[in-house]
């Protein structure tokens, strides 16, 4: 493999693939693997031009380093002293506030991330998991309850996005009256490109506005809060002293946004994109109803590979290196592709295969293992594990019907909206 | 053979508990506790996973 002179970043040649397009974003994730395979094994980092039709201008973004196979998508992640979270984590350059307002401890490096994730890690410990697990199954149970009389429903609306609303508000401690507002103003920080999410709007404005209010919802929750404790995570946060000082309103709006966007735009993906593959492939849907007990596990990790609910993060080079045979350097934007990883052929036999029962499946749909890796994806597990049990048990011929509406942007891998038919339960 | 733990490069994800849950647990104060510091030989491979498992380098085998 040769090196490239560091040459800046202006003048660093562009790679031919496009990966930058809106055009690109808006087909198919098969679509995309075309072009993901070529790189993965012709040119696994490759240098691209900035990101089309970006947030605002930023005459300081020059492109991008593609790194799509696994092996150094998980170097990349474990190298957080060369590759920072600081300066955001999605492909597009952010205004300041909005960095601040909506990234919480995801966009932080150590030591503060190290001390505040350590503050957060306790509601999602796997033990504590375990205690949450009986209320995660009764949210599942209410969810197939509402929909069990009825033939016809929009999967999206009625269980993708209700499951992970229910039990993320629930361990945050968000009362009903505000679930649906903030798990539907959430979806605007990843999915500010999606057309139909924005019918129209001003993506910047729009932004804004949706920042705005859960801001207003959390700044009303962390006063009720301070006023009288409850047992849950926002007093928790509330109460937390990280380095001798208790943490601010604005830190705590901050983690109380991102753990609504987290929370919420990942799990609603996966679970839509599990209710297609079970759909399109009966044979594994039929093995995994064989025996869920022992097998829904096993399945539960390859709906997540398969879906791929985040498809792209950011680092940014805190310092001139080496990543995969190219001279980095300090200040370019990294960005891994995980979907491009979970279809690596290096470490998964037939990838374009729905298999329930791969194993190992060492996908990184939660990450590569580093600092950063998903906190919630005990919950996310569980929660799946528990929805589709009930569902498939109940309603087993529930099934998509016509083509989903995907969603378009380069963050989530979006389902918008999804028909799926059943023979209503018997009362 | 014995587990140490540096608690400042410790981020509490559990991704050790994942692997050997008998030798470590995150609290509920989000401290990672090593359950069992002394271990058996026979447990090495099992401990060797769990501490390459970690991603900020917080654990090590002695000897």
């Amino acid at each position: 493999m040769t090196t490239t002179a560091p040459a800046s970043r202006a003048e660093r040649p562009y790679d031919s693939a496009d990966l930058s397009s809106n055009a690109f974003w808006s087909t198919t994730a098969a679509e995309r693997e075309r072009v993901f395979a070529e790189l993965r094994r012709e040119r696994p980092v490759s240098w691209h031009r900035p990101v089309e039709n970006g947030l605002f201008e930023d005459p300081n973004d020059q492109g991008f380093w593609a790194v799509v196979r696994h092996a150094d998508l998980v170097e990349v992640t474990k190298r957080h002293d060369d590759f920072v979270s600081g300066e955001g984590i999605v492909f597009e350059s952010m205004p300041q506030e909005l960095l601040d307002a909506g990234q919480g401890f995801i966009a932080m490096d150590p030591p503060r991330h190290t001390k505040v994730r350590r503050l957060l890690s306790s509601a999602f410990t796997p033990k504590q998991m375990a205690r949450t697990d009986e209320r995660i199954k009764a949210n599942a149970r209410r969810i197939v309850d509402d929909i069990a009389g009825k033939s016809e429903i929009d999967f999206v609306a009625e269980v993708s996005a209700l499951l992970p609303m229910h039990n993320i508000c629930d361990m945050v401690g968000i009362p009903d009256e505000h679930r649906r507002t903030v798990a539907h103003e959430s979806q605007y920080a990843g999915g500010w490109r999606d057309e139909d999410l924005m019918q129209g709007a001003d993506p910047l404005t729009r932004l804004m506005e949706s920042t705005g209010t859960m801001r207003a919802i959390a700044a009303e929750l962390i006063a009720a809060r301070r006023a009288q404790p409850q047992d849950d995570l926002l007093t928790a946060l509330v109460q937390a002293e990280v380095d001798g000082a208790r943490l601010t309103d604005e830190e705590i709006t901050s983690f109380f946004g991102l753990l609504m966007v987290a929370g919420n735009d990942t799990t609603r993906q996966s679970t839509s994109h599990g209710m297609k593959a079970l759909t399109d492939f009966p044979d594994q849907r039929a093995w995994l109803l064989e025996d869920p007990d022992a097998r829904m596990a096993g399945a539960i990790e390859e709906i997540v590979r398969w879906a791929t609910p985040i498809m792209t993060f950011r680092r940014t080079a805190a310092r001139d290196c080496e990543l995969g045979g190219r001279q980095v350097t300090a200040g370019d934007k990294v960005i891994m592709f995980y979907a491009s990883a979970n279809w690596d052929t290096d470490v998964f036999d037939a990838p374009e295969r729905f298999d329930l029962s791969r194993s190992p499946n060492p996908h990184v749909s939660f990450g590569g293992g580093g600092i950063h890796h998903c906190l919630g994806n005990q919950l996310a597990r569980r929660q799946l594990a528990a929805l589709f049990r009930e569902l498939l048990t109940r309603l087993p011929d529930a099934h998509v019907v016509g083509e989903p509406v995907l969603g378009t942007g380069n963050f989530f891998h979006g389902i918008n909206r999804m028909t799926v038919r059943f023979t209503p339960e018997q009362a | 053979m014995r587990i140490v733990l540096d608690e400042s490069k410790c981020s509490s994800l559990g991704m050790c508990e994942s692997v050997a849950p008998a030798f470590f647990e995150v609290g509920d104060d989000g401290a990672l506790a090593v359950l069992q510091p002394e271990a058996a030989e026979d447990q090495r491979a099992l401990l060797e996973e769990a501490v390459a498992a970690c991603p900020t380098a917080a654990l090590r085998l002695e000897p």
